[in-house]
């Protein structure tokens, strides 16, 4: 025993001798590694640190054109050095653009002048990667109403999008949200997807993909092109492009593979129409998966919010927010008492941001944290008195609600109002600690919430 | 008193000495995993001529902390792993305390014994010290000959001009 451990001292202190000997001798271990190392180094490295280390050595240089250390990229072509940036992507679609698989583009700052050079670019970068196939394909916030004034360009940029998408076979996710296309280029866009990789295409990303005042629902060459889409999973959509018909198509095309549905509703969106509880409930029954979040904005009308709400939605997350509107009185008061009834047995997640809104709702919302069994989460920024905060936290206490996460937003809070809530805080502090709850107060005050 | 018995297999270095390891790390070493069983009941070690005694040692000390330690959330691996996870400061010391030679033992032998994490980690260490530094920094600190003509060298500088910042 004791023995042996003596040899394995002894070969230690050999090694380490020899090692110092080897080291001098063999001049260059490092390149004896084998590819796989190297190839698994350079993963590791950014662009410039790869290229340093492919000029070490004819073997790293050969090693740096490894297909799989190109997989994904993000292309920056906006900003002021939009030419720049559109050069270098476009050196990189040279050579290495058929290895991708995962491409995001940006274009941040957007002018009329890199609008031009932009559009230039991505033609070039797209043109070279047409033989590539993609699984993933992201531009987010090209926001074409917005910046693009001039039509030439944006007309071109559609053209060669429709172009490359054609070429896609099998694209996972699509990712175009907020690129507010006009409705003919978007429909382009959305056949070229759907034609060729419609059965494959997993998650799609088109919120605000056309511009809300559209009635997108009505046109037949949307239609064709969505239902294309026949393996969707997630779907980013606005509520316009949605209609009783449309979901009627999706609980038969997309039937046992739509789990997850995240919908836009806009005030801008044409208000006459709204999807009836019946197809809610056939493409629940198909899709026995499907959870709904639903975005409402700059909306504060129940008459406008309660009819798109419809009980047969498996709604999970919702989030209001009102935004500010001096003309028009709101109150939601009713509204949140149709949630608490609607969906008091899917409701996890509750966001109220319910500006300008002159009505209090502290009974609303008490009644529903007490009637939505699964809300682990509600934001509020509402007309509340700060009792109400202490009857929350009271709810807490006595397991009558599951809130975990509570954010509240307080302004115009009295000097009086403040003490009042620094001492919920602080009656309640044990109970968020010791359960591990989100529950963070924030105000317009700046006194220390923290006791001394 | 009698002691728990904890199944070992055994392993030879290079060096010819013999190392006892407990299952529950051998089970961490991939390429062995097929022939555990086999080892287990074989009395005779299993020589693995290609890792030194040093270096095994050192494998075995880096298992055995990270046993507990859950590994790091798998990566696609399509995706590019850029080095955004940070290396533990344990990790980095005991990487290179030894120094460079060591440290290529370790990577040589965690890729030849298939060790979860060891190569990743490893090779983020190995990126630390290659990170901003000049091809022929680069040459220096590995001892690697540069085998370019001037005008190869300067043909790949070319190619590769739009990684620069």
């Amino acid at each position: 025993m004791e023995s042996s451990w003596v040899v394995g001292k002894v070969c230690e202190i050999f090694t380490s001798v020899s090692r110092i000997f080897n080291s001098s001798m063999e001049q260059s271990t490092w390149v004896d590694l084998p590819d796989v190392v190297v190839i698994e180094l350079f993963r590791f490295l950014k662009d410039k640190d790869r290229a340093a280390a492919a000029l070490a050595c004819k073997n790293w240089a050969r090693l740096f054109k490894t297909p799989c250390l190109w997989r994904s990229r993000h292309f920056e072509m906006g900003g002021y050095r939009a030419h720049n940036n559109g050069s270098r992507a476009c050196a990189f679609s040279s050579l290495f653009g058929n290895y991708v698989r995962y491409l995001s583009i940006s274009c941040s700052h957007p002018s009329y002048h890199t609008t031009k050079i932009f559009q230039r670019a991505i033609e070039d970068v797209l043109g070279k990667m047409r033989t590539s196939n993609l699984f993933e394909f992201e531009l987010e916030r090209l926001e074409l109403e917005r910046f693009w004034k001039y039509e030439t360009p944006r007309d071109k940029l559609i053209a060669c999008f429709v172009r490359f998408l054609k070429t896609q076979k099998y694209l996972k996710i699509f990712d175009m949200t907020a690129a507010q296309c006009n409705l003919d280029g978007g429909c382009r866009i959305l056949q070229a997807v759907g034609n060729n990789s419609g059965h494959k295409v997993q998650d799609v990303f088109i919120e605000d993909f056309f511009h809300s005042r559209l009635a997108v629902f009505q046109t037949d060459h949307y239609k064709s092109a969505i239902y294309k889409f026949t393996n969707i999973n997630y779907l980013g959509i606005n509520y316009n492009c949605l209609s009783d018909e449309i979901i009627e198509t999706f609980s038969k095309t997309l039937e046992g593979k739509l789990e997850c549905m995240n919908i836009k509703v806009y005030r801008n969106d044409p208000h006459f129409h709204t999807i009836s509880g019946s197809q809610w409930s056939m493409l629940r029954r198909k899709c026995p998966k499907l959870k709904v979040t639903m975005w409402f904005e700059s909306i504060g009308h129940s008459t406008d919010i309660i009819p798109v709400l419809v009980k047969e939605i498996p709604l999970k997350d919702l989030h209001i927010w009102t935004g500010y509107d001096d003309d028009v009185e709101w109150r939601l008061a009713i509204t949140i008492d149709h949630i608490a009834n609607s969906y008091a047995n899917t409701l996890s997640m509750l966001s109220l941001e319910l500006d300008n809104n002159h009505e209090f709702v502290d009974d609303n919302v008490l009644a529903l944290l007490q009637k939505c069994k699964k809300l682990n989460q509600l934001t509020l920024n509402a007309n509340v008195v700060v009792s109400t905060i202490r009857a929350i936290c009271l709810l807490r206490s006595e397991k009558k609600t599951t809130l975990q996460s509570l954010h509240l937003t307080a302004c115009g809070l009295s000097e009086q109002e403040w003490t009042v809530l620094c001492q919920i805080k602080d009656e309640f502090s044990e109970m968020i600690e010791q359960q591990g709850l989100d529950y963070k107060f924030c105000t317009d005050l700046l006194i220390d919430l923290t006791p001394m | 008193m009698y002691k728990k018995i904890v199944p070992q297999i055994k392993l030879e270095t290079y060096e010819k000495e013999v190392f006892e390891i407990d299952l529950d790390i051998a089970k961490k070493f991939g390429k062995l995993v097929p022939v555990l069983q086999e080892l287990l009941n074989d009395d005779k070690p299993l020589t693995i001529k290609t890792i030194n005694s040093g270096t095994l040692k050192k494998i075995i000390t880096w298992c055995t902390y990270h046993k507990g330690r859950s590994p790091p959330p798998e990566d696609d691996d399509n995706r590019m792993k850029h080095s955004t996870e940070e290396v533990s400061s344990w990790d980095d010391k005991f990487l290179q305390e030894d120094g460079q030679a060591a440290l290529f033992d370790l990577i040589s032998a965690a890729h030849t014994l298939d060790i979860d994490g060891l190569l990743d980690v490893a090779c983020k260490v190995v990126a630390t010290m290659i990170k901003g530094k000049a091809p022929e920094e680069i040459r220096k600190v590995f001892n690697i000959k540069n085998d370019f003509t001037q005008q190869e060298e300067d043909q790949v500088r070319k190619e590769n001009d739009w990684c620069e910042d």
